[in-house]
């Protein structure tokens, strides 16, 4: 039986409305509060891995340590290309990142970094480690999955002076194959993540367990699950898709020696171990984004004196062979953010250019033969802008083979 | 050129940078055809000027549309798109013509002699050869050196290329008349390096064309790199550039096969941009980045905003 007082209690029960002192007080505690939270996370004790500050030798055994000792903990690596100075890269990226200790010198640098906190980002520890491949550098961190998350729009303002390479679908399977070969231990990916491009019909098979809309990208996410990784990449490859992301485990025996997952961002987070990856399959990846920054090197007319340096993207089948594929690909360029450009001719060939409205380079884009699109910088052309497009036209058009143009 | 839901006006401006582009595209394949045949190096819109054996010294300068020289190939190269239609301008290129006929200085290495070469699209080869004939036939030209038409068409299967063929009188080079008498085939990829180094020649392109090169090579670079495109979006202020600046900045010094637009054509793009509200002329005469171009092709915008109001000074070449 209802109470006669029970509305009044609802009633006391109830916040009663706050007038403007109150919440500004309010406001004021919780700002205390977070930064209260934000200086005793900085306080905190450095992770062995992190004291002294060392390179990523100086630093592997004491990761190798962290992962072996707690079977929870995990460790993510973020790679990271950078032609010049790589502490005034990261300057770049204040004021979300602070520069708490550096050492080191070139391509052996090592900086310790404070990511502060902020509506999508959560503070937290970062080492940017040299590893021995001529401007290659990896961002550490054991903090958890929100802050790694965020860690590439933290880091962007680094952009154009450092960037992140992604990596291919072919180089992702590469490291895959890697991981087994390179260990001799028996691989199992449990989940490979693949993104259809836009305008793409997915079909969907019995291998693909799930499959949704991703919000990211503007075109279906596919998600394979339990399916050797050869079947699924080369399922994706058949269906227009490029990969996204792998997740794999490295049994020996019944023993897990290694869990991880790679992505094509150039972020990597490992398990149970550091050291068979580090030796084993790390040297292959940062070979990829060595090669990858050699042949983006020395482009734009201004650093020839005889004039611009294109590059080919070489498809092994013709992937522009007639007008409508020609206007696909346009399209697709014409998507690319904070882009600008023109569209001299579309047919018989096309000529189009492209201006990155981030940093000012720009490229004029050639398609002449049905199995190449000639890319040419322009005056002014930065690494990490020519990796921003090429990468831009494998997601929304189609992969290829990038080399020289001749 | 896409020209998807295009007005008629529209059409024809984008069918006029297209003819432009397509002779430029035209000196570009024989350039590549003279430097792999012949090792030849050949310059746009060189300045050259009358010789010292010259029967006019006192002449003006000359400014053939391409310069060639390789090994026992001296090439002045006129580039013509099509025959006027009055008496007064074929006059004129008949005079133009005479001017290369003469001893000229501005070559790479002094040539004993030197042959000329007029360049025509395929559909209007015929009419040059036989209104140079006519004219060879009725005295009213004469050449001390040798002449020759050379058509080109671009044609596109699979693979775009660009066929060259002599259509009328020949060079000194027997090799080079042979391979034109049976006509050139040029992949486009071969060319394409030089193309893009290839943005004017002497013969004035519409104002769109220029427009659409000036703010993709001047200005966005300009104000992205002064941080001023943040996000895309385009903000008022950032550097200005004057006049000078921006005839160095078209000079391109590191595009070897490229000629710079003249003055008055970048100041009538000027002009345009200006008058779009694309650019802010400050009242000290320097030049910024006032607003940006609607939808995703900034040279459609540029034309249609031109058809739209009527640009009077625009023309085609």
């Amino acid at each position: 039986m209802r109470s006669p007082w029970d509305g009044r209690r609802r009633a006391l029960a109830a916040p009663a409305p706050k007038c403007y002192i109150a919440r500004r007080i309010e406001a004021d505690m919780a700002r205390q509060f977070m930064a209260e939270a934000e200086r005793r996370h900085s306080v905190k004790a450095l992770p062995p891995y992190l004291q002294p500050l060392g390179g990523l030798d100086q630093c592997a055994g004491a990761i190798e340590d962290m992962l072996g000792g707690d079977p929870g903990s995990q460790i993510s690596m973020l790679l990271l290309v950078s032609g010049g100075d790589i502490i005034e890269a990261i300057r770049g990226a204040a004021p979300k990142v602070e520069i708490v200790e550096s050492g080191g010198t070139a391509d052996n640098a090592a900086v310790l970094l404070s990511v502060k906190g902020g509506p999508r980002t959560k503070p937290g520890r970062l080492l940017v480690a040299g590893t021995g491949v001529p401007h290659v550098y990896l961002a550490i961190t054991h903090e958890g999955p929100a802050f790694v998350r965020a860690l590439p729009s933290v880091l962007e303002g680094m952009y154009p002076r450092a960037f992140i390479p992604r990596l291919s679908s072919g180089e992702m399977r590469s490291v895959l194959e890697m991981l087994e070969s390179g260990t001799g231990l028996v691989l199992m990916t449990m989940r490979v993540v693949s993104h259809a491009r836009n305008d793409t019909k997915v079909a969907y098979s019995r291998n693909e367990k799930k499959a949704r809309v991703s919000a990211g990208h503007g075109g279906s996410e596919v998600i394979h699950i339990g399916v050797p990784y050869e079947d699924s990449i080369e399922s994706s490859l058949e269906n227009d898709q490029w990969i996204g992301e792998a997740q794999f485990i490295l049994l020996d025996g019944n023993d897990v020696r290694l869990e991880g997952r790679i992505s094509r961002d150039g972020l990597f987070r490992l398990r149970h171990s550091f050291l068979l990856f580090k030796q084993r399959v790390l040297p292959h990846i940062l070979g990829l984004a060595g090669k990858r920054f050699e042949l983006y090197s020395g482009r734009p007319g201004e650093d020839n004196g005889g004039g611009a340096s294109p590059l080919v993207i070489r498809f092994e089948t013709g992937a522009l062979d007639d007008s409508e594929e020609k206007r696909r690909f346009i399209k697709a360029v014409q998507g690319m953010r904070h882009a600008s450009g023109s569209v001299y001719r579309a047919s018989p060939y096309v000529n189009m250019s492209v201006v990155d409205l981030l940093d000012g380079s720009s490229f004029r884009i050639w398609v002449m033969t049905p199995s190449e699109i000639t890319i040419v910088p322009q005056a002014r052309a930065t690494q990490a802008s020519l990796s921003r497009l090429i990468d831009h036209i494998f997601e929304r058009f189609q992969e290829g083979d990038v080399r020289e143009y001749g | 050129m896409s020209t998807d839901s295009a007005s008629a006006a529209e059409v024809a401006i984008l069918d006029g940078i297209d003819n432009y582009t397509q002779t430029l595209e035209s000196m570009c394949a024989l350039a590549h055809v003279l430097e792999k045949h012949y090792g030849a190096e050949s310059r746009i819109a060189p300045a050259m000027r009358p010789g010292p054996r010259s029967r006019n010294r006192a002449a003006g300068p000359v400014r053939p549309d391409m310069l060639s020289q390789g090994r026992g190939v001296n090439l002045v190269i006129e580039a013509k798109r099509s025959l006027p239609g009055s008496e007064g301008g074929r006059a004129s290129v008949l005079d133009q013509i005479a001017r290369y006929d003469d001893d000229l200085a501005g070559w790479m290495r002094n040539p004993p002699t030197h042959d000329i070469v007029l360049m025509t699209h395929m559909s209007k080869s015929v009419r040059w050869a036989d209104f140079l004939d006519d004219a060879l036939k009725e005295k009213r030209a004469s050449f001390d050196r040798k002449v020759s038409v050379v058509e080109y068409v671009r044609e596109a299967e699979r693979t775009a290329y660009m066929i060259l063929r002599n259509e009328w009188g020949e060079t000194s080079n027997a090799g080079l008349n042979k391979h034109l008498h049976n006509g050139i085939v040029v992949r486009g990829q071969d060319y394409v390096k030089r193309l893009n180094d290839a943005r004017f020649s002497d013969s004035k392109p519409h104002v769109a064309y220029t427009m659409s090169i000036l703010w993709e090579d001047v200005f966005l670079p300009l104000a992205a790199r002064g941080g001023h495109l943040a996000a895309g979006g385009h903000s008022a202020g950032g550097p200005a550039v004057d006049l000078a600046e921006i005839m160095g900045a078209m000079r391109r010094p590191s595009a070897p096969f490229s000629c710079a637009p003249r003055q008055p054509w970048v100041a009538e793009a000027l002009d345009a941009l200006v008058g779009m509200k694309i650019v802010r002329r400050r009242p000290d005469g320097r030049f910024l980045v006032h607003g940006k171009p609607a939808g995703d092709d900034n040279l459609r915008f540029f034309v249609r905003e031109l058809s739209r109001v009527g640009w009077p000074r625009g023309h085609n070449a």
